[in-house]
């Protein structure tokens, strides 16, 4: 081989190397972009005073009830489980205030991480306040903009003290989005409304079942594969939405 | 020589407050009267601090104390004899000690105490008649803690009963106590004996917290808030003509008052009043005009996007949606919406700052 077929022929080897190498890797997005049943999903945690500490505030007919927050982490911990590397996620908290903790990323990116933060367990608040609907509208319209099936996934007690937007207007928010809301929820730590701060008991499994998502417990013994068929379930979903 | 003399009293106060704060296993039994008054007079030391000395430690330390050992020391110095000023600045320790401690006894015992001591002692017509800066005390005590007391909500007549922020305070209690509007619209289930809802409470709670608020606006008719917090009120009346008028006078007036949380708030009910009434593109203005004055707040960006999003127009309501996750800021009254302050009044505000600038009064 003279010098001056050297140097063509090297290239070559290399970039099929290259190829070779993004192939056969766990992170094929850049070779081949995301399968067809690829999705996209935003965690919506709740971080409020009556999941962290099982209160709203004095008043209420509450039982404590800490073992909630670290449930619905341990529930989207599953979520996460099942996430490929062609997935993308992001993850939102919310309380007082709606806050993206991790933004979207390849498969889990930093969701876990964000989890973690000690900075989500809050000191409590002179006046805790939860904001779930206006949590979603955020949510939808973040994973929306994604272009590919989009998933909304709300880890709450669905207790709302403070949103702008009611309940239907969270709904139909999401459906003009175009957003499915899966909810995973946890017993709420009061039986009727509190008569001091008018915060009332409202059923929070329209926001999933009238935008075609789901509702589970964190408590349900078999949350692992009913997390693995809701993920399954997304995956049907862009598919058949591909096919169309 | 003297800076060694002041480090060594700084550390002596360091041990003593050490001393007073720590909870020794005795508190857990404060059955025994030598036990009560032990504690008694360590809650006397940390007031004598809390006024003269390191107050930030004394509150922190009294903060701390087990509810056993606090109840003990409320139980015990109850009788004693205090001087108006001692008594509210021993009410504010309280009121500060409960604002920083999570809903246990101790909160409880701490905020009974306080309403005592201000009510009976520091507040009474014969000890705060005359003197003007009690007067203050007692007033901005009250506009800060009626939230906590529905007793203080029904009975200001020791707390400058005419004055407009007092009477903007119980206004605003008795918003929060009519409920959401929501249940104002099961009237006909109610009628029917279907549901149990409020609505009796809200019209009763609705007519007071008007009657509050003109009361207020006629003493001080710059009031801004007052006069949003009527537009809201006549809102939920479904006197929306009434409400408009309030909250677009309150809009003009906002900018003289330099109260830009106010006008936004105006802005976000005129918005919800058009859309109620189907008036879509009066709604979106209105919240477009909410999201001028405070682009960082979440509220306003996320209605206009759903109404955005309902009209198709994806491309803005996304923008719109993720406004407030992609660039959070403060607007210049805080990071919280005041929507989400709303609810809770004047007292809505960061109550342990609120609290610390009225501790300034007490510390003479």
């Amino acid at each position: 081989m003279t010098r001056r077929h050297a140097i063509p022929t090297l290239t070559l080897a290399a970039a099929a190397l290259g190829a070779a190498v993004l192939l056969a890797s766990d992170t094929p997005v850049f070779a081949r972009g995301p399968a067809a049943d690829a999705v996209s999903v935003v965690f919506v945690l709740d971080t409020s005073a009556s999941v962290q500490q099982g209160r709203l505030e004095r008043g209420h007919r509450v039982a404590p009830a800490p073992e909630n927050f670290d449930q619905l982490v341990s529930a989207a911990r599953l979520v996460l489980g099942e996430l490929r590397p062609d997935d993308e996620a992001a993850l939102v908290t919310f309380a007082d205030r709606i806050s993206l903790v991790a933004p979207f990323a390849a498969g889990g990116g930093t969701v876990g991480q964000g989890m973690a933060s000690a900075a989500l367990r809050q000191p409590p608040r002179a006046f805790p306040a939860s904001v779930v609907h206006d949590a979603v509208i955020a949510a939808a319209g973040l994973v929306a903009a994604r272009g590919r099936p989009a998933h909304v996934l709300l880890l709450s007690d669905g207790v709302d003290t403070s949103s702008w937007a009611s309940q239907p207007e969270a709904i139909n928010a999401a459906r003009a989005f175009g957003v499915e809301v899966d909810f995973v929820t946890v017993p709420r730590t009061y039986e009727t409304y509190d008569d001091v701060d008018s915060v009332y008991p409202v059923d929070v499994d329209p926001l999933a079942k009238k935008t075609g998502g789901r509702v589970l417990s964190a408590r349900d013994g078999r949350l692992a594969t009913k997390i693995r068929d809701l993920v399954e379930g997304w995956r049907a979903a862009a598919l058949s939405r591909t096919a169309r | 020589m003297t800076r060694l003399l002041r480090r060594l009293s700084g550390a002596g106060l360091g041990l003593i407050l050490l001393f007073v704060g720590s909870a020794p296993a005795a508190w857990r039994d404060p059955g025994t009267a030598a036990t009560r008054q032990a504690a008694a007079s360590d809650l006397d030391r940390l007031l004598t601090e809390y006024r003269h000395g390191d107050a930030g430690a004394a509150l922190a330390a009294l903060a701390g104390w087990d509810p056993a050992r606090l109840e003990a020391a409320i139980s015990a110095g109850r009788d004693r004899d205090r001087a108006p000023w001692d008594a509210a600045a021993l009410a504010l320790l309280h009121s500060e000690a409960a604002a920083r401690r999570d809903a246990d006894a101790g909160r409880a015992a701490s905020l009974t105490e306080a309403r005592r001591l201000m009510t009976d002692v520091a507040c009474h017509p014969d000890a705060a008649g005359a003197d003007a800066a009690l007067r203050r005390v007692c007033r901005d005590w009250y506009v800060q803690m009626v939230g906590e007391y529905f007793d203080l909500y029904r009975t200001d007549d020791r707390f400058s009963p005419g004055d407009p922020l007092v009477l903007m305070a119980r206004a605003a209690y008795a918003e929060r106590r009519m409920g959401p509007v929501e249940e104002r619209n099961h009237t006909g289930e109610d009628l029917i004996g279907l549901t149990p809802t409020s609505h009796g409470r809200f019209n009763t709670y609705a007519d007071d917290a008007v009657h509050l608020l003109r009361k207020a606006l006629d003493a001080d008719p710059s009031l801004v808030e007052a006069r949003v917090r009527l537009g809201h009120v006549l809102y939920q009346l479904d006197r929306t003509g009434d409400a408009r008028a309030e909250l677009a006078d309150a809009i003009a007036r906002a900018r003289d008052a330099e109260r830009p949380d106010q006008a936004y708030l105006a802005h976000l009910f005129l918005a919800r009043i058009a859309e109620e009434a189907g008036r879509a593109d009066e709604a979106l203005a209105a919240y477009d005009a909410a999201i001028a004055v405070a682009p960082h707040h979440p509220a306003a960006s996320l209605a206009a996007a759903r109404l955005r999003a309902g009209a198709g127009d994806l491309a803005t309501a996304v923008t719109l949606a993720a406004a407030p996750l992609t660039s959070p800021g403060d607007d210049g009254f805080g990071d919280l919406d005041p929507w989400t302050l709303y609810p809770y009044g004047s007292w809505g505000s960061d109550r342990p700052a609120a609290l610390a600038r009225l501790r300034e009064a007490v510390r003479r």
